[in-house]
């Protein structure tokens, strides 16, 4: 390796930094003003009392003291780890299955991929809506196929938002609906993936399910990280299906955390706490982006990408 | 370069065309004259009658125009109100449940009336119900207009009633109000189940409509507050027995199956007319005189009746009274405007026109006499609002009504005892409390 050692830039090169920084300025100036100053923003304010409507009184760690003594504020945070923990892999699972779909040999290839993909192009609050009507206890089809078929014992009549536990199972449900922008990239990786590596499998003796287990889920794990990351993100984030279908109930069993943070923050004016549970939600994404890259070095394989 | 010339003319054409798009979503979008009214009671009948208040106000007063915007996402959907006075862009009235005033007040949502009222040649106060008036005071100053009041009873199903057995006369107000062990008898003896478990019939659930905890709380004479020691008391024995009766009747009908019943015959966001009572499942709801407008509108054949709220034991007919108001929020553009409209509104030519629609009743003490504004049915409702309780006024309702709502789902459930349930209500809302006392 040779050493790099810095040296003074010539006149010639400051010019064209200074150039290249007048290009880029209304982009500085954007992640200064619309990215940066809100969050130092609100770092500021969860140290206060602040209604938006007057002035902000400062009450120091007050706010902190107050997060960690908030039942509500464990109970959402629970919520939402629960949510994330069962709706990422399964997610990922779904969006490699339609991936695969996808990827089918056949001529009408491009009518399966239209279809697989368009319930993610429907808006989540309209499919929420719908699905209002769809697990009706009594006339929902969802209810009626799923105790045709005998399925978890459940008869005709369950109402699957009554009890917290299938109501968070049934926002989970949800979102599967929006896995065709995964898939895509999903599929994007499986066409990456050079077929000669399957005929070597396929002469060797290989079955199918061996050379999947083998060949595409190694090569596609930069692409499951992609995906994991960004649905551990859009899953800290979930808000629209549990304001409404569930408005949080049954008995705050599917309160997200970004739910209660938007009532503390607008319903009950409350912004200082409301800032204060947001630093903790950044936290919290950080330090889980920092353990799935630990977990990454050791499952990710990068051979395909360099 | 003929080419760049001409790249560079289209360039400029679309820059100037994308500035002149920025510079129209600068401007305002409102007429000095204007009077905007946000209101988030959008039911069908209620609206309506906002409307001809509000048509009724521009006819009087042709220099102004009062505008009517709808506020959808249930009827205590704050969230907007708060936002748009944050940006600057909030309306000039508002309709605020009246309860939730003071808690508004505080954090600097409303305006102060005191300036407007000062000028007024009559004491306005004197006009108003005394408790109405008095849950639109905050530290001393007056913060909006009392607009309507109501009262609750129990409606009942007649024909479900015979078809179960059961004499509906047994109900007649006549003969006093009801104790909740003989309605319990009732209502049991009126549920029933399909050949799956699931119920098809309920003679009556305490935990929905009105039936809520201040409902119970209040018939069993619950204070809410001790004044002396700025305490709540959420764990009074009047709150513990309201929890209790809800977490005993839950328990014996299977609180899942209730919300599987409640799911299929009233979904959420459902039409009015997708109601369990006016379709026949449900047999006795506890509403308010409000219901008598939308039962001639929906349910038009039902063959209702109506009594008490059921009380523990004795003789002494209970209910009790909230109803809306009329108020200025901060940064109101047109300020004078907007007090002219709440004076219409919250005064006898607006108050006339919401009873006579809504079947509300007025909160401007003088409509009261005025027996023409009220049907056979509503005079029930006046006679029991000289002695009808209404709730303290609290500068943290809102917060405290959520988390009595939060600690009924619990004991609904079976997840928590009453008592650890109201304890989480004190444990919540005390602190929030606390930077208002003295009161």
């Amino acid at each position: 390796m040779i050493a790099i050692h810095p040296r003074q830039l010539s006149p010639l090169e400051r010019k064209n930094l200074r150039k290249g920084l007048f290009f880029i300025s209304p982009w500085i100036i954007g992640v200064l003003v619309f990215t940066f100053y809100p969050i130092v923003y609100s770092i500021v304010l969860s140290f206060a009392r602040y209604s938006g409507l007057q002035p902000p009184t400062w009450i120091g760690f007050q706010n902190y003291i107050r997060l960690f003594g908030d039942e509500l504020m464990r109970q959402s945070l629970g919520n939402t780890m629960a949510y994330i923990s069962l709706a990422v892999p399964i997610g990922i699972v779904v969006a490699i299955l339609l991936a695969l779909a996808m990827n089918t040999s056949v001529r009408e290839v491009a009518v399966y991929r239209a279809a697989l993909y368009l319930p993610s192009v429907l808006p989540l609050f309209a499919i929420s809506f719908i699905f209002i009507v769809l697990i009706n206890p009594k006339y929902g089809i969802v209810n009626y196929a799923l105790s045709g078929f005998g399925l978890f014992g459940s008869p005709a009549g369950t109402d699957y938002l009554a009890d917290p536990t299938s109501a968070l199972l049934v926002i989970v449900a949800i979102a599967q609906l929006g896995a065709g922008n995964a898939a895509l990239i999903f599929l994007a990786g499986l066409r990456s993936i050079p077929d000669t590596l399957y005929e070597a499998a396929r002469i060797d003796g290989a079955s199918r399910v061996r050379s999947f287990f083998s060949i595409t889920l190694p090569l596609l794990s930069p692409i499951i990280l992609f995906n994991a990351i960004t649905a551990i993100g859009a899953g800290l984030q979930t808000f629209q299906q549990a304001y409404i279908i569930t408005k949080g109930g049954p008995n705050n069993g599917t309160l997200f955390y970004m739910y209660y943070l938007y009532d503390t923050a607008f319903a009950q004016a409350q912004l200082g706490y409301a800032c204060a549970l947001s630093l903790l939600l950044f936290v919290i994404g950080l330090v889980l982006a920092l353990v799935l890259f630990t977990v990454a070095k050791r499952f990710v394989n990068y051979e395909l990408v360099s | 370069m003929r080419q760049c010339g001409l790249r560079a003319w289209l360039v400029l054409s679309v820059l100037i065309s994308l500035l002149s798009v920025l510079l129209t979503a600068c401007g305002s979008s409102r007429a000095p004259n204007d009077v905007v009214f946000w209101t988030t009671d959008t039911g069908d009948i209620d609206s309506q009658a906002q409307q001809q208040m509000l048509d009724a106000f521009n006819q009087a007063n042709p220099d102004l125009h009062a505008r009517m915007v709808k506020v959808y996402g249930g009827i205590s959907n704050i969230a907007p109100l708060v936002t748009a006075v944050r940006g600057g862009t909030g309306p000039d009235v508002f309709w605020l449940d009246r309860f939730t005033m003071s808690q508004f007040a505080a954090i600097g949502l409303l305006q102060e009336l005191d300036p407007y009222l000062a000028k007024e040649s009559q004491n306005v106060s004197q006009l108003y119900l005394p408790f109405a008036w008095g849950e639109t005071q905050f530290q001393g100053h007056t913060y909006g207009l009392p607009m309507d009041t109501d009262a609750r009873v129990i409606y009942y199903n007649k024909d479900m009633f015979k078809a179960a057995g059961i004499d509906p006369a047994i109900m007649d107000p006549a003969n006093g109000p009801i104790t909740i062990d003989k309605l319990k008898e009732i209502a049991f003896k009126i549920n029933h189940k399909e050949a799956n478990g699931a119920y098809d019939k309920i003679g009556f659930i305490p935990w929905d409509n009105q039936a809520s905890p201040a409902t119970w709380g209040l018939d069993f004479g619950a204070q809410y507050i001790d004044k002396k020691t700025c305490q709540l008391t959420p764990t009074e024995p009047a709150m513990q027995n309201a929890l209790q009766l809800v977490y005993d009747w839950a328990k014996e009908m299977d609180p899942l199956k209730v919300k599987a019943f409640q799911d299929t015959y009233q979904p959420q966001n459902a039409p009015p007319t997708q109601n369990y009572f006016y379709n026949g499942h449900l047999a006795m709801e506890l509403s308010g005189d409000w219901e008598l407008s939308s039962l001639k509108k929906y349910a038009p054949n039902l063959n209702w009746g109506m009594t008490y709220i059921p009380v523990l034991s004795g003789s002494t007919p209970f209910t009790w009274s909230g109803g809306f108001s009329v108020v200025m929020p901060t940064n109101a553009n047109n300020a004078s405007g907007a007090y002219r409209l709440i004076r219409f509104m919250a005064g006898p030519e607006g108050q006339r026109i919401y009873t006579k629609v809504t079947a509300h009743m007025p909160t401007y003490a003088e409509l009261l006499k005025d027996s023409s504004l009220y049907s056979a049915d509503h005079q029930f409702f006046v006679q029991m609002l000289s002695d009808s309780h209404s709730r303290p006024p609290l500068p943290v309702w809102s917060q405290l009504w959520d988390a009595f709502d939060t600690a009924n789902q619990k004991v609904i459930l079976g997840v928590a005892t009453p008592d650890q349930a109201l304890q989480s209500v004190y444990n919540r809302v005390q602190p929030q409390l606390q930077q208002f006392c003295p009161l």
